[in-house]
């Protein structure tokens, strides 16, 4: 009898408390809107189980739990916490990524810079909230709406919150169709909404070619610490446009990509244990990372006024919201708001232009403050 | 540490406004190279083009065959062009005095696909096979020039000979 009150005590169900239920529930709400709703379901259903996986009771000491030297998760996160897998991630988009939307709209990258003002806003509101500079430097980054980069200055600048910045900056890109549209409309008019915009010019070979190698260069040379990020980036447009490399470029955009894609879900989610993640810090960090993302969005829309009023060309101004680099949702959601006033205004594929501008953007935002912070 | 003095303490508006500056002009840096990618490119192209035509012009004095009007006696041939050659005829006949001669076939070529002459390879064979472009010859061998010895006869002009 005493045996059977001994494993009793020991399960699960007598060491939860209310916080691992809490948990537990949030869990189960990724999964349900990876699943159900289709909310970013790659990202949203590892992260999801990893939080049921992080917020089942252990006993510490066992070996077993995220945080515990020695354990499988704890190896597992060593790529989360030394900033290995957001460079592999970016290796495997620069892949995917096909870069001429922008390379035939030059003037459209500029979006994806302004859209990078959330950053440094909300860098700003929470160093007066009382955060620690490395803490509020990480909490801004979340405006890039870009998870691997996030979580590759968190790990670096504030790891005790790579938790919480994570689940915010996935949950916030997750809900992009749900933030952005307000925004969107509140800040144009029918009449901007119905700007229609050139066809973009087509983009050789060479151009293509040659990009990522400029790129790389320019955008190194002027943001060291932006390396990691940028170079895998680079690197992997590369592979994928110089034709001769198509094994490689192949292996990135599927069985590198995907895999760093479930060590990083399920370890971050594993990371929000109820001790570490339910804390006032969080609530902050999910409050900040809310307005981070609403003031990049009309960041974006704002700066495509102003060029509007200093350019011949006029620019749709929705585009300005996809200079936030939820790649590729916040294009779609331009799109779809576009297309809402104007079924034949087809504006994907120029929204693509301040969307990838704006991946590049948040990661050098990210080596600019890593730099700053060192 | 809380509020404005929270941010003058870390810095923090040194390093909002610094790092904005840093993003913008990283990306606006980009911008500016890429939209002039491909004027880089056609600068590249003509470099080797510029000194073709140089060499070409160099050339001309010494080994160009003599420009001086045939004689008499010297029978010409008569050539009658449809119109699609005919157009062809003068475009590269312009293009050519502009080039100098003798001229390259690729580089007029090229200049014609440039300048949007519809099918230039088709109407360059045609004035080759009909013979009012010939191949140089000693130095120039490789170089192409216009026949002296060719003439061209309006076609509609012969036809209403023939009516009469």
């Amino acid at each position: 009898m005493e045996m059977i009150l001994d494993f009793i005590s020991n399960t699960g169900f007598a060491m939860a408390d209310y916080r691992h239920v809490i948990m537990i529930l949030v869990g189960c709400l990724f999964i349900y809107l990876g699943i159900a709703r289709h909310y970013e379901p790659l990202l949203l259903i590892p992260i999801g189980f990893g939080i049921l996986m992080g917020n089942v009771p252990v006993f510490k000491g066992l070996g077993l739990g995220i945080y515990e030297k020695g354990s499988v998760l704890n190896y597992l996160y060593f790529g989360v916490r030394q900033g290995i897998y957001p460079p592999l991630i970016f290796l495997g988009i620069g892949a995917m990524t096909d870069f001429s939307y922008m390379l035939a709209q030059p003037k459209l990258m500029l979006l994806g810079a302004a859209a990078q003002l959330g950053i440094f806003t909300t860098f700003l509101c929470a160093l007066m909230l009382g955060f620690a500079p490395n803490e509020a430097a990480s909490i801004g980054i979340i405006g890039g709406a870009d998870g691997p980069t996030a979580i590759f200055l968190s790990a670096k600048l504030a790891p005790e919150l790579v938790g919480p910045i994570a689940i915010a900056a996935y949950s916030y890109m997750a809900l992009v169709p749900v933030i952005q549209p307000p925004i969107m409309k509140l800040l144009t008019t029918r009449e901007e909404r119905l700007i229609r915009m050139k066809d973009p010019r087509p983009v050789s070979k060479r151009e293509r070619i040659v990009f990522p190698v400029v790129g790389f260069l320019l955008c190194c040379f002027l943001a060291p610490a932006a390396l990691p990020l940028l170079g895998m980036l680079f690197f992997g447009n590369l592979l994928k446009e110089c034709m001769v490399a198509d094994r490689l470029a192949h292996t990135a955009r599927t069985a590198i990509i995907d895999a760093v894609t479930i060590l990083l879900g399920i370890t971050v989610g594993a990371s929000t244990q109820a001790d570490v993640f339910l804390t006032k810090k969080s609530i902050g960090i999910f409050f900040l990372g809310a307005a981070s993302f609403m003031i990049a969005t009309a960041g974006g829309i704002l700066f495509a006024k102003l060029m509007n009023l200093v350019s011949k060309e006029k620019i749709n101004p929705l585009l300005g919201a996809a200079g936030v680099s939820a790649v590729p949702d916040s294009a779609r959601v331009v799109q779809l708001i576009g297309n809402r006033e104007d079924p034949n205004n087809y504006l994907l594929m120029h929204a693509m232009a301040p969307n990838i501008a704006g991946v590049i953007g948040s990661a050098v935002a990210a080596g600019v403050l890593w730099s700053f912070m060192m | 540490m809380y509020g404005l003095k929270a941010i003058t303490a870390a810095q923090g508006w040194t390093i909002a406004f610094l790092g904005i500056a840093v993003v913008f002009s990283t990306l606006a840096f980009l911008a500016f190279i890429m939209a002039h990618l491909t004027w880089l490119f056609d600068m590249v192209e003509r470099i080797p083009r510029f000194f073709s035509s140089k060499r070409d012009k160099v050339l001309t004095p010494k080994s160009m065959p003599p420009r001086t009007q045939p004689h008499e006696s010297e029978k010409k041939v008569q050539v009658m062009l449809t119109e699609d050659e005919k157009e062809a005829y003068r475009f590269f006949e312009l293009l050519t005095g502009k080039l100098g001669e003798p001229f390259s076939l690729q580089e007029v070529l090229e200049r014609a696909e440039e300048l949007g002459l519809r099918r230039p390879h088709y109407g360059l064979y045609q004035l080759l096979k009909k013979g009012l472009i010939k191949e140089c010859e000693g130095e120039c061998l490789g170089f192409y020039c216009w026949s002296r010895n060719v003439e061209v006869v309006e076609e509609i002009r012969n036809r209403s000979k023939k009516d009469r």
